[in-house]
């Protein structure tokens, strides 16, 4: 079985009628330490539509993870703090509301899975016990009800002889099992919204396809929208449809996909594309983007990527850009934040 | 596995290290007297050879074998059968597998190893000068001070790294960084041999293209040769000259890289190529989904271990293990229906 049909079926939607499912502005999630301040998110912005996928790349220390659990709202705290920004769910601003009505949707509304399969589920409880718990707590339902809803949900992701499966151990089932399981539980209450933190980060090649196929498939079912956490730009090319890029606890850069991909305009992004050893031809050198990146407690001033960025110049170092739509020729949304575009272009 | 005769013919490149047979198997002990009840077959008889400054890359998925094989090649876990015959010296070629640990020790300074975790590979409380010179100090090549430290700073320059940190200690370097110790590590006692074992795995992109130039720029410089072991297959493709796509312990397919992109013969070798993701949205290509998981290697399926999830096999490959057809001069795959 192939699964392009799927594919393209979940990214032929007219994502342009689409209304806006969640909208994060200029959100900002700092971590108070000995060692000072870490701005882990500092001014996110990004728009997620009803039904689409939007994917969120970014290497490691960007802010991206830290961005979705502060939409769930679980940020540790000590250290963690959400101090400034907005995100709006169905237009109303979740840092508003009660941790009562936080718990609500959280799991009913709002999913999240995790990367690491193995120490997101609880080790001594069923995974069919780990399920009846989300849909007793969230649907009400009596236990037997719940049960017979765990079963179905775990056919519904693709495990084999879910009758038998539903009372085993998390370390009795293999990682992509894991993931699976994950799926379900966090699909048990159909959500509108599912957080993926890298789900197939941990996972063979194999495997992370027959994943991807499935939250694809459940997605066009189920018609939800997802948040996909990726350092993966092979992953968010054949599942999103658009792609927020994160540097530094900011995003640099969001458009369509393939508008992306076709022509980055970011430095960041365009150094990125540069060093996938998979667009470059054999024996070819890479090209890499020097340095690395910059701790969070130590930001450099202006443009954060300055200090790796071939084209920076003073004003870079003095101003802090905004991210600014420089529109597709079909008028579709690109932002970037970026003084040098016009340079850039020439990179 | 790999049919020995015609990858020698093809050859251009004189033989480095020649591995036949290499098995390791993992005793499984149960009951209340503990008796040998059974084995992890991780490795069940690969065939292969690695020239002189060519790059060999053994790619597959956890638990197929290919860690254990780069292990077992050092000797830093023992084989239980095969060989490896080492053709480095001016000597006469030597089985490593039948030297003994003294003979062992002095041959690793040709066959080094750098490991996947940059965290876990170094200790943390030994500054890296300690780490990169530890080696030249076991093996008595620099023993003075003065030579040991400019050895150690010429190491550290070599792979990009800023002499003055020399007593810094692990946990104050990056990922990148770490791994770039380890990698000055490894060429300290100047080896001809370097088994990458999934080397570059655990680094962001742009800083895995750094340590993909590193590694090439050393190649070309000292004349190596790699075993580079990895899962993903874009890194594979792009440093690679041969690949070994191994399954459940045995090599199912060996080429040279563009042959193995272009024209993948074995089944699971084009599922797995079909697997990747590309950073390309436009191509829409048609994917093979694998069903279910890689079974266990401590009962692998009977006749070809890759028959329960392969989308075309038929009956008669759960009767025996299929024998390497020869493609080209350089490529093999082991596959009934290509017999």
């Amino acid at each position: 079985m192939s699964d392009t049909d799927t594919r393209s079926a979940g990214k032929a939607v007219d994502i342009d009628a689409r209304k806006p499912l969640l909208e994060v502005e200029d959100l900002k999630t700092h971590f108070f330490s000995e060692e000072g301040v870490a701005r882990a998110v500092d001014g996110v912005t990004y728009t997620l539509l009803e039904g689409e996928t939007l994917g969120v790349v970014g290497e490691s220390g960007c802010g991206k993870s830290v961005t979705s659990l502060s939409i769930m709202q679980l940020i540790p705290n000590p250290p963690g703090r959400i101090v400034g920004g907005e995100i709006r769910f169905r237009g109303k601003n979740l840092l508003g509301v009660s941790e009562k009505e936080m718990r609500r949707i959280r799991g009913n509304d709002i999913a999240m899975i995790f990367q690491e399969p193995m120490t997101a589920l609880n080790p001594v409880y069923t995974v069919g016990n780990q399920i009846v718990e989300a849909v007793m707590l969230h649907q009400g339902k009596d236990k037997f009800e719940a049960r017979e809803r765990a079963i179905e949900m775990l056919r519904l992701v693709g495990i084999p002889s879910p009758e038998t499966r539903v009372d085993n151990y998390p370390h009795e089932l293999s990682g992509g099992m894991r993931q699976r399981v994950m799926i379900a539980m966090a699909m048990c209450c159909d959500p509108a919204l599912l957080i993926a933190d890298e789900p197939t980060t941990a996972l063979d090649v194999t495997i992370q396809a027959q994943i991807l196929e499935l939250i694809a498939d459940l997605q066009e079912k189920q018609g939800m929208s997802v948040l996909l956490i990726t350092h993966d730009l092979g992953v968010v090319a054949e599942t999103a449809h658009h792609v927020a890029v994160m540097y530094a606890g900011k995003v640099v850069e969001y458009a369509r996909v393939d508008d992306l991909f076709a022509k980055p305009r970011h430095p960041y992004t365009i150094g990125l594309f540069r060093s996938l050893p998979d667009l470059a031809s054999h024996g070819q050198r890479l090209e890499t983007i020097p340095g690395i990146v910059p701790p969070p407690t130590n930001f450099p001033s202006g443009c954060r990527f300055r200090t790796r960025c071939p084209i920076a110049s003073q004003q870079c170092a003095e101003i802090v850009p905004e991210l600014v739509d420089v529109k597709q020729s079909d008028g579709h949304a690109h932002t970037v934040a970026c003084h040098k575009l016009e340079e850039a272009e020439r990179l | 596995m790999i049919d020995t005769q015609t990858q020698t013919s093809a050859r251009t490149r004189e033989p480095l290290l020649e591995v036949r047979g290499l098995k390791k198997f993992f005793p499984i002990y149960s009951g209340v007297f503990r008796n040998h009840t059974g084995d992890v077959r991780a490795v069940d008889g690969l065939d292969f050879e690695i020239g002189r400054t060519e790059t060999v890359s053994l790619v597959g998925e956890s638990g197929c074998g290919k860690t254990t094989a780069g292990r077992s090649i050092l000797r830093l876990i023992e084989p239980t059968g095969g060989s490896a015959v080492w053709h480095g010296d001016s000597a006469a070629p030597v089985d490593l597998f039948e030297l003994d640990s003294g003979a062992m020790r002095e041959r690793r300074r040709d066959l080094q190893i750098i490991f996947q975790d940059p965290f876990a590979s170094l200790n943390p409380r030994i500054p890296v000068s300690g780490a990169i010179s530890e080696a030249l100090k076991v093996h008595g090549i620099v023993t003075q001070r003065d030579a040991l430290d400019q050895r150690v700073a010429e190491l550290m320059e070599l792979v990009g790294l800023r002499p003055e940190f020399r007593n810094r200690y692990p946990h104050e370097f990056s990922g990148g960084q770490r791994q770039r110790i380890g990698i000055a590590r490894a060429l300290a006692l100047k080896p001809k041999f370097i088994v990458c074992d999934e080397a570059v795995s655990a680094l962001d992109v742009s800083i895995q293209a750094q340590v993909i130039n590193l590694l090439k720029d050393l190649q070309d410089e000292f004349d190596l040769s790699y075993l580079f072991i990895a899962h993903d297959l874009s890194v594979v493709k792009y440093i690679s000259d041969r690949i070994a796509v191994m399954y459940l312990g045995r090599i199912v397919e060996m080429a040279t890289a563009e042959e193995l992109f272009e024209n993948p013969q074995h089944p699971y070798t084009q599922a797995l190529l079909s697997a990747v993701p590309h950073p390309e949205p436009t191509k829409r290509r048609e994917r093979i989904i694998l069903q279910g998981d890689v079974p266990s290697p401590i009962n692998p399926p009977s006749g070809c271990h890759f028959h329960t999830r392969c989308p075309v096999a038929k009956p008669e490959c759960k009767e025996r293990y299929p024998d390497p057809v020869t493609i080209s001069d350089t490529h093999s795959a082991a596959c009934l229906l290509l017999e």
